[in-house]
């Protein structure tokens, strides 16, 4: 990881007295010891004022030799300024506290000082403390308009960020073309035990547009137990297609449950939810399936970069039969899912992702009863925006992934000696445009292939789909 | 509570309490830190020596004693980058130090028998069993981060402000543990020991008697001013940020539904929806149910 650094030369010109000759010999020898190549040309080119760069090393490295020359002549505020921030560049805001600390002995009651302070406690997640610093700017005489500007922004935001109940949700609306809407097989021509059958020209996989809204709510509530919280989740989803009504669909699930921290058991930067399932689907404007279930999932970052997300749920179906689909019933059972993914921000613009999941459905008929196990790779780059008037990041999402699915038994109407076996694979790009911090336009292509040796279950399908999104 | 030192750890804690009873009150092996910021009156006393004013810049030694008068402060910045800050009225001995800069480990063990006091950590603290802190309604251990403790009389609070933990253990041997920042425990008469939120008055307490006071200027031979801080290269990296880009992280969410982008494969299943409808289609319909004749129905009966 690299961060940048703007050079200050007016604070790095050479200074008299002891102080500045040690403190100058110091971060000549960091210069000198290769950590510091960058170092050199920063201090190099005095009066400049251009961005440099410094490696995580090279600034652990500076900020270790400042603290000597401060531990030398504390009072010496181009020191401790200096060592601030680079503490703070260095993510070790705690250092940077330490120092402003000091200021404020040095200066009580200082305005800017007080800010700086409060928005290091903010960075820290210490709310409590951060809006005691910034109480106390405000309360300063002559508060500089631009501080006490910033001071009620963070206020502000504390306000949000510090309530025992959280919400937030997502609307998304949207419009998507697939060239094979029905997920049917490409040809009219099947093998059907042993023999050949010819489809029906309307069973075959037809193209098709559709409309839908969608939405994501979340809310948690803090039990005020060190961080366990009762957290909900609600998404649903509502599509009407041009042509196949019989693909009509609405859909809601929820989960509901306590989240545990999981620093109770020194497991640092971990949470663990487990909770109950509720989904209900409906397709062709009837009754489709219902679902209990429960789950628990595992969220936990290994460090500030790389975060594991878990989980393993347990779902009970029932599926109701129409007039379109009699027989869907047969598919009644449990299903127990598990998937694993492993994020891990590889710089400031991209960061990857591994998938692996796993899938048991139980049902009535062996032949439709299945396992699978599957694996994905994605990633998301985020970019400067090429529009002006668009001055939020634009973002591009890749994913691709594979899943081979078996089924328990022959199914003695398609082939009685041999049971199906499935190798599904996907890859699908999302752009992101946000228009606003809290609308983004999304523009999503997808490729999905399925091959089967039972020629019902190949099929190919091409999706495009535009969205626009909107947070709350 | 205490690990086991190595002996070459012993070996370093030997040497420098060797040192710190022969050698006079200046810069050398015994040092721990430095007093960063002092406002009088606040005295230091060496072990074997008499009290003395404490001025900034002093070297803090191995075992002295610092105490603060109703209007003194002292900020120790120790050679591992920790600071502990203490305010007025407060009485703290560092019994213990040791630290090896190259490998970051070491151990801090203070005593604070009165007063309010924030320890910021260090390297030191980064470690399990790290640093502990001795007072009179029991003792706490501090692993990361950033601490307040608040002593007033037999009764203490302390808080965690950053950071991994704080184990508090009292003198009955009770012990709590507070793993997420935001929360204190709070003792009262060594008997009662709980955990609960901390107030805006906890931290209100701690950071009024840790800055100093108008008039005082923690013996800082040139005062910074809103011009110094608005120059300094901070700002530039930590207020001018913005709100959305010094946010800290969300606790990730465990408890979540299907991803809205999955909810076709995962919950609708439209290729096996469609086999099942092709599969139908080919068995042909199923076989009608047989017609039975209705029955007639069964007499009702009256109770004679």
């Amino acid at each position: 990881m690299r961060v940048a650094i703007r050079h200050m030369n007016q604070r790095f010109r050479t200074r008299v007295g002891f102080a500045g000759f040690l403190r100058g010999a110091v971060l000549g020898l960091i210069a000198c010891a290769g950590g510091g190549a960058l170092l050199n040309v920063a201090y190099a080119q005095d009066g400049t004022g251009e961005q440099q760069t410094l490696t995580a090393d090279a600034l652990e490295a500076r900020q270790a030799a400042l603290l000597q020359v401060m531990l030398e002549n504390p009072a010496d505020l181009d020191t401790a300024f200096d060592y601030a921030a680079i503490a703070a560049q260095n993510g070790d805001f705690e250092a940077a506290i330490s120092t402003y600390e000091r200021m404020l002995i040095y200066a009580p009651g200082l305005a800017r000082v007080q800010l700086e302070l409060g928005v290091l406690y903010y960075r820290l997640g210490s709310f409590e403390t951060a809006r005691n610093y910034f109480f106390s700017a405000l309360s300063a005489p002559n508060v500089p308009p631009e501080v006490q500007q910033r001071v009620e922004t963070y206020l502000a935001a504390i306000d949000q960020q510090d309530r025992r109940a959280q919400f937030r949700a997502t609307v998304v609306a949207g419009a998507r073309y697939q060239t094979n809407a029905n997920a049917a097989p490409g040809s009219r021509r099947v093998d059907l035990n042993g023999g050949t059958f010819i489809l029906d020209e309307t069973s075959t996989g037809r193209a098709d547009y559709n409309g839908f809204l969608a939405g994501n709510a979340y809310a948690s509530y803090d039990l005020g137990a060190q961080g366990d919280l009762l957290e909900a989740d609600l998404i649903f989803y509502g599509a009407r297609y041009a042509d196949i009504s019989r693909l009509d669909t609405g859909l809601a699930e929820f989960t509901v449950g306590p989240s545990l921290n999981m620093k109770r058991f020194r497991f640092d930067n971990g949470r663990l939810g487990i909770y109950g399932i509720f989904s209900g689907i409906r397709l062709n404007h009837a009754n489709y399936s219902g679902a209990l279930g429960a789950g628990t999932r595992l969220a936990y970052a290994f460090d500030p970069l790389t975060l594991f997300d878990g989980k393993l749920e347990y779902r009970r179906r029932w599926y109701n039969d129409t007039a379109e689909y009699p027989t869907v019933s047969d598919r009644n059972g449990y299903q127990i899912k598990t998937a694993i993914t492993v994020t891990r921000q590889l710089s400031g613009s991209f960061t990857a992702r591994t998938l692996l999941l796993a899938d048991f459905e139980e049902t009535e008929k062996a032949w439709t009863q299945s396992w699978e196990v599957g694996v994905g790779f994605g990633g998301t780059y985020q970019f400067a925006s090429p529009i002006e008037a668009l001055p939020n990041r634009w973002s591009i999402d890749v994913e691709a992934g594979y899943i081979y699915r078996s089924y328990d038994g022959p199914d003695p109407l398609i082939d009685p000696t041999e049971s199906q076996t499935d190798n599904e694979g996907w890859m699908r790009a999302v752009l992101a445009v946000p228009l606003r911090n809290d609308v983004t336009l999304g523009l999503t292509g997808e490729l999905r292939r399925q091959q089967s040796n039972y020629d019902l279950a190949t099929y190919n399908n091409a999706s495009a789909m535009v969205t626009i999104a909107k947070s709350f | 509570m205490q690990a086991a030192l190595s002996p070459f750890r012993l070996l370093i804690v030997a040497a420098v309490c060797s040192a710190a009873w022969s050698a006079p009150h200046s810069a050398s092996a015994q040092d721990v830190g430095v007093a960063a910021a002092v406002n009088t009156q606040a005295t230091g006393t060496a072990p074997g020596r008499r009290a003395a004013t404490i001025v900034l810049g002093d070297n803090i030694i191995y075992r002295e004693r610092i105490r603060t008068s109703a209007s003194g402060l002292v900020q120790v910045l120790l050679n591992d980058g920790s600071t502990f800050t203490v305010g007025a009225n407060s009485d703290l001995v560092i019994d213990e130090f040791v630290y090896d800069p190259n490998a970051g480990s070491g151990r801090l063990v203070i005593s604070l028998s009165k007063g309010v006091a924030r320890f910021v950590g260090g390297k030191l603290s980064k470690n399990p069993d790290g640093v502990t802190v001795n007072t009179p309604v029991g003792t706490l251990g501090i692993r990361g981060g950033i601490a307040n403790i608040n002593l007033d009389g037999n009764e203490g609070v302390f808080s965690l402000l950053y950071g991994d933990e704080i184990v508090f253990t009292g003198q009955d041997g009770t012990r709590k543990r507070v793993y997420e920042p935001g929360y204190s425990v709070s003792s009262s008469n060594g008997l009662e020991h709980r955990i609960r939120r901390t107030n805006p008055a906890d931290i209100g307490r701690v950071n009024d008697s840790i800055a100093g006071r108008v008039g005082q200027f923690g013996g800082a031979p040139r005062v910074p001013n809103n011009r110094d801080i608005a120059r300094s290269l901070l700002p530039r990296v930590n207020s001018d940020l913005g709100v959305a880009l010094t946010a800290p992280p969300r606790p990730p969410e465990a408890v979540r539904s299907t991803p809205l982008r999955n909810v076709g494969p995962a919950l609708i299943q439209p290729n096996r929806l469609e086999q099942q409808r092709l599969r139908n289609e080919l068995e042909g319909p199923p076989p009608d149910m047989p017609d039975y004749p209705d029955l007639p129905d069964e007499p009702e009966v009256v109770p004679q």
